[in-house]
């Protein structure tokens, strides 16, 4: 038993004297071989042209997703959707209202890019298979490093797309905030690529440059060649016959992403495009053509909403600095108020969004100044629903002072209905959805500190 | 230190960084419930490789087999594979609106039911299996021999 421990420590520590090879042995039957892995098309170009497809979509998935998160504005107290975590938490500005439908497009496109980037996501993966097995498992230091930022990467990726995934089509599983998942799981998924990019760029611009794609477009199942085989490399060292070309096989990612994007982009684009959506979890019907009948992110019923409250004896309580109530109105107070109206989105951290809606109301400031507060900072929303992170939550002083951000009391010319948030909600341009608080039952301003 | 590391010093400058910035998300990541968490992680990493891989190269070995017995004047293989796989694909996006697997929360969230959902995708897969069909037969047109 001590003879042999002592035997793997003196070969190990001979092993890891610098020069000499790390052990080196024969690999075990199965996929650890390289004869293991026989299809002639995987090798550097394949995976050269769908790494080159991911180094164009993460960085806008990264960057619409980090957006996203901002457009929360977190910097306000008790915004951050990610909950109290302090690493890697930037507010880089105050979140703007123009234009109105920005939010809508960045949250659209990250959602229906991040659905349409799973089959090349999912092709890559396959093109590197045999990288999972390479043998020895650990050749250096740099190797063992190299394969640890590998892990980081595959696990980050798929953690941070599962998660997404799973939350559009609310199935929540996942252990835990889906904001905080998703936002840490996709830095982890960040450093991971950071890595893998500045590693492997150059030769994915090589292996670009070997074999152009204009040419190999045109090449078809008969003339396909395998690629050289290479010690550690990806192409096999004993190609099979052919049975798709790598335009096929490209051709087979794009059909994938395709059909994604006519399944999913028309809950985003609206009109007639989401009955074509059948995917979409918000598209393959038809709306209504009622005032009322646009999609609800949460049901009154849902959000658990106090029916009495929100009944006739509903008061909005508005409220200053100065302690106690400033003022309070009842529903036929706040209609003779001067109303405005605004034509507005509602674009879901979904993805899904409501086209623009005729919205009727008060506006905020004219709110603010009835608190006595002219310049406010924020206001701290308070709605009658006891269910769900988004009972409250604040708004910025920009978004205050927009002259579109309205207390909406009607829509589409009707009242509000108990689901769009009657009596009255929140509506502001390039506001994420859910931050346009429903069934709100108090505003109170706060000075600019 | 290239021979004891195995690499050029910058190679190892950038993997420290870009494990640091992991190790500091990852950090948050595990903060609550790590036990779950983790072991979601360490699953998204074998997902495909482990769980993916063996049902879709079983699958893709019988189909090619298949094919090889009657392969045909003009091979069916790909335009049976293609739609599959896109088929499979959507499936894979999708699983917790087809399979239904939310409990109930996507009719509470959306106000409708997702019982419809694996029809839409079984349209959708039908749809791409005639477009398919149809090109295929125009291949096999255009290739027709020639009585002459």
């Amino acid at each position: 038993m001590h003879a042999y421990r002592g035997d793997v420590t003196e070969t190990l520590r001979e092993r890891l004297k610098p020069g000499n090879r790390w052990p080196v042995g024969d690999p075990p039957p199965g996929p650890f071989r390289p004869g293991f892995w026989r299809s002639p098309i995987r090798g550097p170009w394949l995976t050269a042209v769908l790494g080159a497809i991911l180094l164009v979509g993460l960085p806008i998935m990264f960057v619409t997703g980090l957006l996203s998160y901002l457009a929360y504005n977190p910097g306000l107290p008790g915004n951050d959707t990610k909950g109290p975590g302090d690493l890697l938490t930037f507010v880089l500005f105050d979140w703007p209202t123009n234009p109105y439908w920005l939010y809508r497009f960045t949250q659209g496109l990250h959602v229906t890019l991040g659905v349409v980037l799973v089959p090349v996501l999912l092709a890559k993966l396959w093109s590197v298979i045999p990288k999972l097995f390479e043998w020895p498992p650990v050749r250096s230091p740099a190797h063992a490093l190299e394969r640890l930022s590998l892990f980081v990467l595959v696990g980050g990726g798929i953690f941070t797309f599962a998660t997404g995934l799973l939350n559009i089509q609310y199935w929540y599983t996942i252990p835990g905030s889906f904001y905080r998942l998703h936002y840490y799981g996709a830095w982890v998924f960040t450093a991971g690529v950071v890595v893998h990019v500045a590693l492997k760029f150059p030769t994915m611009r090589r292996s670009l440059r070997d074999r152009r794609l204009r040419e190999e477009l045109t090449v078809d199942l008969a003339h396909t060649e395998p690629e050289s085989y290479i010690e550690h490399g990806l192409a096999s060292p004993a190609p099979a016959a052919p049975t798709i070309s790598r335009r096929g096989a490209l051709g087979l990612v794009g059909a994938g992403s395709a059909t994604l994007f006519v399944a999913t982009a028309g809950q985003t684009i609206g009109g007639a495009f989401r009955r074509v959506s059948l995917l979409a979890p918000r598209g393959g019907y038809a709306v209504g053509d009622g005032p009322n009948d646009f999609a609800v992110n949460i049901s009154a019923a849902d959000a658990r909403v106090d029916l009495a409250a929100a009944g006739g004896r509903w008061r909005l309580e508005v409220a200053g600095d100065r302690p106690g109530v400033a003022a309070s109105f009842s529903r036929a107070d706040l209609l003779a108020l001067p109303q405005h109206t605004a034509h507005l989105p509602i674009a879901c951290v979904e993805g899904w969004a409501v086209p623009n809606q005729r919205w009727e109301g008060v506006r905020l400031r004219d709110l603010a100044r009835l608190a006595g507060v002219d310049d406010p900072g924020s206001v701290y929303v308070e709605s009658l629903q006891q269910e769900g992170q988004f009972s409250r939550g604040r708004l910025a002083g920009n978004q205050i002072a927009h002259p579109d951000s309205l207390l909406a009391l009607r829509v589409n010319g009707a009242d509000l209905s108990l689901d769009h948030g009657y009596p009255a909600r929140i509506i502001v341009p390039n506001n994420p959805g859910v931050r346009n608080t429903k069934w709100v039952h108090r505003l109170t301003f706060e000075r600019r500190s | 230190m290239r021979r004891g590391y195995g690499a050029h010093p910058a190679h190892l400058v950038l993997l420290l960084a870009g494990l640091l910035l992991a190790v500091m998300a990852g950090s948050e990541l595990l903060a609550e419930r790590p036990r779950d968490v983790g072991l979601w992680f360490a699953g998204a990493a074998v997902l495909h490789d482990a769980a993916f891989v063996p049902v879709y190269l079983a699958a893709d070995a019988l189909l090619v087999a298949l094919w090889r017995r009657r392969p045909g004047r003009v091979p069916w293989l790909n335009f049976v594979r293609i739609p599959l796989a896109v088929s499979g694909i959507l499936l894979v996006v999708y699983a917790a609106e087809i399979l239904r697997l939310s409990d109930g929360a996507f009719a509470h969230k959306t106000g409708r039911s997702d019982a419809g959902y694996v029809g839409h995708w079984l349209g959708v897969s039908a749809a791409l299996a005639a477009i398919a069909a149809v090109w295929y037969a125009v291949r096999w047109r255009a290739t027709r021999p020639r009585p002459d």
